[in-house]
């Protein structure tokens, strides 16, 4: 516990927290920086900002905050100041307030409302002397429906997890690595199993379907952790779509490609393509994923090798790339995924 | 206990069908396996079943009552997956009872299924360990007791052995099947491994690219493929297919290919004359190709000499791996067969098992002796 020494502003900065309690309106202390870095956000921060003027002390504070956060209110201004006279009184009644602790969670809040970049993530839990993270992997839990037990049950699957952040209806958590998983591929086994007990778990207890994100192995820099998993939401939305989750380390070309628009892949995809038949293209993907090998392609076909070869020619001839060549095979395979990833 | 239906059920994402007009009744108490590869819409079904996944279009019934708008919870199923996770600090007892805990049921209910499970399972004798000290086998009972306890009208079950090793696979196999005759339960199954399939399930849906192919009883599929696709999936090693032309000599159906001259079985005639003078495709499971000299010499119109790649012996039987115009083909033969590697050898098909597939559609062109399943 934090104990109440008079700083002025950690006092204005526990009168906005409880505050934001009180009305479910999220408060900040307006001298606070922010970040000018919006561009990972995706918009997701406030809407019209107002300020309130409150006493703390014998200081006069600006505490700044967003009318429309909350699902209570509206408040108006005078309430707001009442309120605000009232907790303070109240946090001077006594000289000796105990103020909740910071948590991971409070501070995860704080950054996405006010949009804060990873060095300011830094430097507040710097401030906040939180306890250190271990190594660890941001994982994002997405429900199709939001019901509260989905909490219990996740603090149970993972009781030794430090960070717990409810969004309904998503859910971050922070998993510390087992001292079993100390290396890259342990660790991205355990990462991918996470997906699949996660998903398998909430639909089995509580029939909910959730998207399950992990993001790769961090240690302290959760916020970039969840920036990343949250990346991840809106590759699975375009390329992964169906599947039970994502990790970083599977997302493959889809990382190239979700900066172009959609208008260019499929271009790209009717480009090359286009003027193949079904049979075609089935082949097509069958040679490539038996690893441009004939003869198990002929096989997988259930093809003779040189209908397969003829099929090939044809291939060649009609989109200008040869499958059997690893240049003319890169071009293919780039529009094949593209056409199987579009959603 | 309750059987279901599906009537013209379709799954969407957005423009792209992961399950097409999917229509099925499953009985009460049969245990049904959906079998495929990977993408071909079994999981998704299951899903839909569960109520993870909302139907696009279409009808899904538990017995009578239309499941489509009820909440999964209320759906009175049980899943068990592959990855079964267990709450690491509860005993294998908390492990059983959390679910019902979950649903409010008072705590006696709770003890009297949680014992009731862990004797059906034969793991009383695990109740207070943690999930740590358990092996493999014995995590995938209790994930299986977690279902059990809640006594659902439908088990859902997804690859729930797919993360065991071979050995312990072929043992929950059994085990699986044991249960569901204790149980008497309706249980859907979803699996990719054909032998899970054909030796668990009453009925084997194959499916593909969202559609069903064939639904059939294990025997039916093996025998009686409707096309090349379950012909091939269905059965390991895999049925070999071969291309040849069907022609007609002397009043008798050859079947020609360069290397290849075989004749087939007279019944076949009528089925295969609209087929003369056009290619076609044979398929021959590996256990009808021999090479047992006797047969061999009573069968000359369905001998070949061949050139043999592998002899692979497996004890009881060998496999041989051979090429006939260019095509691998795998004969399963007695272990006293005299094939050795690189050499040429005769071997007989039985062209009384051999199957004929139509090159365009790959739908079987006849089947002989088909009785369908109910």
């Amino acid at each position: 516990m934090v104990q109440n020494d008079g700083n002025q502003l950690v006092k204005a900065q526990e009168l906005a927290r409880r505050l934001s309690d009180a009305t479910g309106v999220y408060f900040r202390v307006g001298s606070e920086r922010q970040s000018t870095d919006d561009s990972s956000l995706d918009g997701q921060g406030p809407g019209q900002l107002r300020t309130l003027e409150v006493s703390v002390g014998d200081e006069i504070v600006e505490l700044v905050y967003d009318p429309g956060s909350g699902e209570a209110g509206p408040f108006t201004t005078r309430v707001l100041k009442a309120l605000a006279r009232e907790i303070f009184d109240g946090l001077i009644v006594s000289d000796r307030v105990q103020l909740e602790p910071w948590t991971w969670e409070k501070l995860l809040n704080m950054a996405l409302v006010e949009k804060w970049d990873t060095g300011t993530f830094a430097a507040r839990v710097g401030t906040y002397q939180l306890k250190g993270l271990s190594l660890g992997f941001p994982v994002l839990v997405h429900c199709s429906t939001w019901i509260p037990e989905v909490v219990e049950v996740l603090e149970n699957l993972f009781p030794q997890a430090p960070v717990l952040w409810v969004l309904k209806p998503d859910l971050f958590l922070y998993v510390p690595l087992d001292r079993n998983e100390d290396g890259l591929v342990e660790q991205k086994a355990f990462g991918n199993a996470l997906i699949e007990q996660i998903h398998s778990l909430l639909a089995d207890e509580l029939g909910v379907l959730a998207t399950v994100f992990v993001g790769q192995v961090i240690e302290e820099d959760i916020w970039a952790g969840f920036l990343e998993v949250r990346k991840l939401t809106e590759l699975h939305r375009r390329f992964f779509i169906g599947t039970l989750g994502l990790a970083a380390w599977n997302v493959g070309l889809a990382v190239l490609m979700l900066e172009t628009r959609s208008i260019v892949g499929q271009d790209y995809i009717r480009g090359i393509l286009g003027h193949l038949n079904k049979e075609l293209l089935d082949t097509l993907r069958v040679f490539l994923e038996k690893d441009m090998s004939v003869a198990d392609s002929a096989r997988a076909l259930y093809i003779h090798r040189n209908t397969l070869t003829y099929r090939l020619d044809r291939i060649t001839e009609i989109t200008g790339h040869n499958p059997r060549r690893l240049t003319g095979a890169v071009h293919l395979y780039i529009a094949l995924w593209l056409s199987n990833h579009s959603n | 206990m309750a059987g279901l239906s599906f009537k013209n059920v379709v799954k969407k994402y957005d423009q792209n069908t992961v399950v097409y007009d999917f229509n099925l009744e499953i009985q009460d108490k049969e245990f049904l396996v959906l079998v495929g590869p990977s993408g071909c819409g079994k999981t998704t079904t299951l899903r839909m079943i569960a109520g993870l996944e909302e139907t696009t279009s279409g009808e899904i019934y538990i017995g009578d009552q239309l499941i489509n708008n009820v909440a999964p919870k209320d759906r009175d199923i049980a899943m068990v997956f592959q990855s079964y996770a267990l709450y690491p600090h509860m005993s294998v007892y908390e492990n059983m009872a959390f679910g019902l805990k979950l649903r409010k049921m008072p705590k006696a209910d709770i003890d009297k299924r949680v014992k009731e499970a862990a004797t059906i399972l034969d793991i009383e004798h695990l109740l207070d360990r943690k999930p740590k000290a358990l092996s493999g086998g014995q995590r995938q009972r209790v994930a299986l007791g977690r279902a059990i306890v809640r006594e659902p009208k439908v088990f859902l079950m997804d690859e729930p052995l797919s993360n065991l090793d071979a050995k312990l696979r072929v043992q929950m196999r059994a085990e699986i099947s044991k249960l569901r005759h204790r149980l008497q339960t309706t249980v859907v199954y979803v699996t990719h491994d054909q032998t899970e399939a054909m030796t668990m399930g009453d009925r084997i849906v194959v499916m593909k690219d969202g559609y069903i192919q064939q639904v059939d009883t294990p025997m039916n599929l093996y025998n009686h493929p409707c096309n090349m696709f379950v012909a091939g999936f269905i059965g390991s090693p895999a049925m070999n297919f071969l291309r040849a032309t069907l022609i007609e000599e002397k009043g008798e159906l050859w079947l020609v290919n360069k290397e290849l001259r075989l004749a087939p079985l007279a019944e076949r005639r009528e089925a295969l004359t609209p087929y003369l003078g056009k290619e076609i495709i044979m398929g021959i499971r590996p256990e009808s190709i021999n090479d047992d000299l006797s047969y061999i010499k009573d069968h000359p119109a369905w001998s070949l000499d061949v050139h043999v790649d592998v002899v692979e012996p497996l004890g009881a039987e060998n496999y041989i791996h051979f090429t006939i115009n260019g095509e691998n083909l795998i004969a399963r033969v007695e272990a006293t067969s005299q094939s050795k590697p690189l050499q040429i050898h005769k071997v007989a098909f039985d062209m009384s098992q051999a199957r004929y597939f139509d090159v365009e559609t790959q739908a079987v062109i006849h089947r002989q002796g088909y009785e369908a399943s109910y």
